[in-house]
């Protein structure tokens, strides 16, 4: 046993002016009586009390002195642990699965629970903070003695529908401004990627055990081919023994009418992924739902918003002489795929040659000649030899060998300030870059596709392609799901333009001026309004290690912790208690 | 007020005018006794002895019956008033009372030309006012209550009356005013009293702090005559079995003076002393 303030240790000599003062007033007060023989007579009955009358006082005073030494020892701050008390971080785990219950509560107000005992138990002697960690690492409090504001953090931290990040944790373990002074303490249900190999300077401490869930732990849903909607789905499960449900599959945007019905016998574990066709299924909004018979602990992974985009192909306007190869490659992904369409009318990206002086918000440019607001100069032909590609994984080339490509034509240029070149000569002439001007984009292509014979070429179309979906900022279609904490991207963007977000509550819109959202926060449907169109984006949790609840392999590694009131605190109630039997002593000496 | 102040002094007048009317008697000693003897009211027949007054005989019956019978009359006579006032420093607090009490008996005996002698009594016996008679005496019997103290330690009743016997032999009416709270008892002094044939009457006078425990706790209990001291722990279940201590010394003072034919009267001093005479006097004066 140590004492964090030993100098209170002498207070107890105080005890013996106590004592001396504790004397002087129990002194009794002195009554003249008329009848001193009547309470002779009264009191001779009651001679067998008197031992005890006699003790009394000795026993008052006792209790006194122990009193007084117990608030002594109480300023002392006795602590009985061997604990280095360095710097505490209590980091609890705010990932999905916390929101499983369990008991009487949720798992994350049972690791509060625990925060708030550890918090009682510093009784202001050590330093601690709270922060929690989910897809990031939030501080709730700085490094504070205060248990007010200790607990005031711990009460503000809530559930949320992101899965854990290992690697923030990860990096927390290894970031050296928690270094040897300080002790970091997870306190999470280990239901996360990585817990069996946390960095040594994490301490684990576990909340809650085993429970019982079945969850969906992937999805998918995308057009076939053959125009079916194609449904690929995952369950998991913890329960010890094989659990039967059904997987409901609707359709949102029709009064969540079921197109599915998928009867289940899930087994402990991760289940098989299975896959089903929808013919004649619509586009739009869907969610798969888990029907447990019986139940589970955790309700947010048996839901799956997923959506199918409807098919909106970039409106593509060719605007040269020699149209026709421009316009093959137009129509070979219009045929196929439907990603493009020829239009002559309302474009969204116009392909020009030369000059370049239609006045499309996008276009793409080949052979550039004479002025432009999209270069400030053209100059001599020159001979490309060895291109070079800048930015490989840039949408406009990303799916063609640009370092393959025959640059004849290709002229000396000089591109707008702040242009984005992807692929230039040898003597660092831009080829191919991307630029904008007042709100509009272009991608100029430094060649002359007919002399240099690349419209016969299969990166031709490829590169029409490319340039357009960027250029409409479709370059990516959004996936049919996506998990909280993960940043989708923003249909239809184009620098300066804004969206609106409706998350999935209905009512909270965000505006959104970027070429991607998040990270989402929310499980179900978002709503983007934007120069697009109206797009939706399922988020969903569907992560394994969430839905997985039986953390029975996983143990406590904290080191010892005092929990709960500190021995002062049991001190200062022990001389509390001491006072009222003294005053009942007391008190019966003063009134009888 | 002091007892000699004229107001004092003719509300002891109003109680003798009282005890006049009440008392009816006009001559030598209004006083009425339970004797019989040679007064002009009658009281009773009984058979001739010897050494009867002839002059008692009723001739009449005699006539009638041929057998003596005399004629007894009510006694009236000079009769001696012996006030035996409680001066031990218990009475302290009462003890103004107590005094008014004796000054009103005492001048109404004197007023009715009774004999009158008066005594402190604490430990032992004190004299106050030596045997005197007539209204002349009132002044010096109220100065001498006047300058009367409280003395000695523990009252001792037994030896008091003691005492008092030895020093008057002649009968009369001994009214004992006390707080009769004697660690020794009453009993053995009113018996000797009443054996040498006096007539009796006590006239008991406590205050609440004779009669209530209204203080609790530890104390240091000290007897206000002996100085005697003792540490207690007063609850106030120990306040009740005082209190009730206190109501059975009392009753046990009654007991013994109905079982005597001793006349009692209770009082304190919230019932001012004139009303306590009155009802004496209502009730037949000091007559048991």
């Amino acid at each position: 046993m140590s004492f964090l303030a030993p100098a209170f240790l002498w207070s107890l000599l105080a005890l013996l002016p106590l004592a001396a003062v504790y004397l002087l007033k129990v002194r009794p007060r002195k009554k003249a009586t008329t009848a001193f023989f009547l309470w002779d007579r009264v009191f001779s009955e009651k001679r067998a009390t008197s031992l005890f009358q006699r003790l009394r006082d000795a026993l008052s005073l006792l209790l006194m002195a122990l009193a007084f030494a117990a608030l002594a020892f109480a300023l002392a701050r006795p602590e009985f642990t061997d604990d280095e008390r360095k710097d505490l971080v209590l980091v609890i785990d705010r990932s999905a699965s916390m929101a499983a219950e369990e008991g009487t509560g949720t798992r994350l107000e049972a690791a509060k629970k625990a925060a708030r005992q550890i918090v009682a138990a510093l009784d202001g002697n050590q330093r601690a903070a709270v922060a929690s960690v989910g897809n990031e690492l939030t501080f709730h409090s700085h490094l504070s003695r205060s248990p007010r504001e200790l607990l005031d953090a711990i009460d503000v931290i809530e559930e949320s529908a992101f899965p854990m990040r290992s690697e923030v944790l990860q990096s927390l373990g290894e970031d050296a401004h928690w270094g040897e002074d300080h002790r970091l303490l997870l306190l999470s249900d280990g239901s996360f990627e990585g817990v069996e190999a946390l960095p040594e300077s994490i301490e684990f401490y576990k909340i809650g055990s085993p429970v019982g869930n079945v969850g969906i732990v992937a999805a998918d849903l995308r057009r076939q081919p053959d125009g079916s909607l194609g449904f690929f789905y995952r369950v998991a499960s913890s329960f010890p023994e094989p659990v039967n449900g059904d997987l409901l599959l609707k359709h949102a945007d029709e009064g969540d009418r079921i197109y599915k019905l998928i009867p289940l016998e899930i087994a402990p574990g991760v289940n098989e992924a299975e896959v089903f066709s929808l013919a004649d299924a619509p586009a739009g909004r869907w969610v798969a739902e888990l029907d447990l018979e019986g139940g589970d602990g955790f309700a947010s992974d048996d839901l799956a918003w997923m959506t199918v985009p409807e098919a909106r192909p970039v409106r593509v306007k060719v605007a040269t002489a020699d149209r026709f190869f421009f316009e093959t490659s137009v129509l070979a992904f219009q045929r196929g795929s439907g990603l493009l369409s020829l239009v002559e009318e309302d474009p969204e990206i116009t392909i020009e040659k030369g000059a370049a002086t239609d006045s499309g918000d996008a276009v793409v440019v080949f052979t550039p000649a004479g002025e432009s607001p999209w270069w400030d100069s053209v100059g001599e032909e020159i001979d490309v030899l060895l291109p070079r590609v800048l930015v490989e994984d840039h949408p406009v080339i990303r799916l063609l060998d640009a370092s393959a490509l025959v640059f004849a034509g290709a002229r000396e240029i000089t591109p707008p300030a702040g242009s984005l070149v992807l692929v230039e000569s040898e003597s660092g002439v831009p080829l191919i870059y991307r630029t904008t001007r007042e709100g509009r984009g272009a991608v100029v292509v430094n060649l002359d596709p007919v002399a240099s014979e690349f419209v016969l070429s299969a990166w031709f179309p490829v590169l029409i392609h490319g340039a357009a979906t960027h250029l409409a900022g479709r370059e990516d279609e959004p996936a049919a799901v996506y998990r909280p904490g993960d940043r989708a991207p923003m249909p239809g963007y184009r620098e300066g333009s804004t969206a609106t977000v409706t998350l999935p509550d209905g009512t909270t819109t965000l505006e959104v001026s970027d070429a991607e959202f998040g990270p989402l926060a929310a499980l179900g449907f978002y709503g983007i309004e934007g120069r697009a169109g109206a797009w939706s984006m399922g988020s969903s949790l569907v992560t394994k290690t969430e839905s997985l609840l039986d953390n029975a392999a996983v143990t406590t590694t904290a080191g010892p912790l005092s929990r709960g009131q500190s021995p002062s605190y049991w001190l200062i109630v022990l001389a509390l208690l001491l006072l009222v039997a003294e005053s009942v002593f007391y008190h019966r000496r003063k009134v009888g | 007020m002091l007892f000699t102040d004229p107001v004092f002094i003719r509300r002891l007048e109003s109680l003798y005018l009282l005890a006049r009317k009440v008392l009816g008697g006009s001559l030598q000693a209004d006083r009425k006794t339970t004797r019989k003897g040679a007064g002009i009211t009658f009281a009773d027949y009984a058979e001739y002895r010897l050494g009867d007054d002839f002059r008692s005989i009723d001739w009449r019956i005699y006539a009638k019956f041929e057998s003596l019978i005399i004629k007894l009359f009510e006694l009236e006579e000079d009769a001696t008033i012996y006030l035996l006032v409680d001066a031990s420093r218990s009475m302290k607090s009462k003890f103004r009372y107590a005094r008014e009490l004796a000054a009103a008996l005492g001048y109404i005996a004197l007023n009715s030309l009774d004999r009158l002698c008066v005594y402190g009594m604490a430990d032992t016996l004190r004299p106050v006012l030596d045997p005197c008679r007539g209204r002349g005496k009132a002044m010096g019997f109220l100065q001498s209550l006047e300058e009367m103290e409280t003395f000695g330690g523990d009252t001792d009743f037994t030896t008091c009356t003691r005492e008092f016997q030895a020093r008057r032999k002649r009968k009369g009416l001994v009214i004992v005013i006390s707080d009769f709270l004697f660690p020794e008892g009453f009993d053995a002094g009113l018996k000797y009293l009443q054996w040498h044939r006096h007539d009796l009457f006590c006239l008991q006078v406590q205050d609440d702090t004779d009669r209530k425990c209204d203080w609790k706790g530890d104390v240091t209990l000290e007897c206000v005559e002996t100085g005697q001291t003792r540490r207690l722990t007063v609850s106030p279940a120990e306040a009740r079995a005082y209190e009730a201590a206190v109501v059975a010394w009392n009753d046990e003072l009654k007991q013994c003076c109905a079982r005597r034919s001793i006349g009692l009267a209770s009082t304190g001093p919230e019932i001012p002393f004139d009303a306590v005479i009155q009802e004496i006097l209502r009730r037949g004066g000091l007559v048991a």
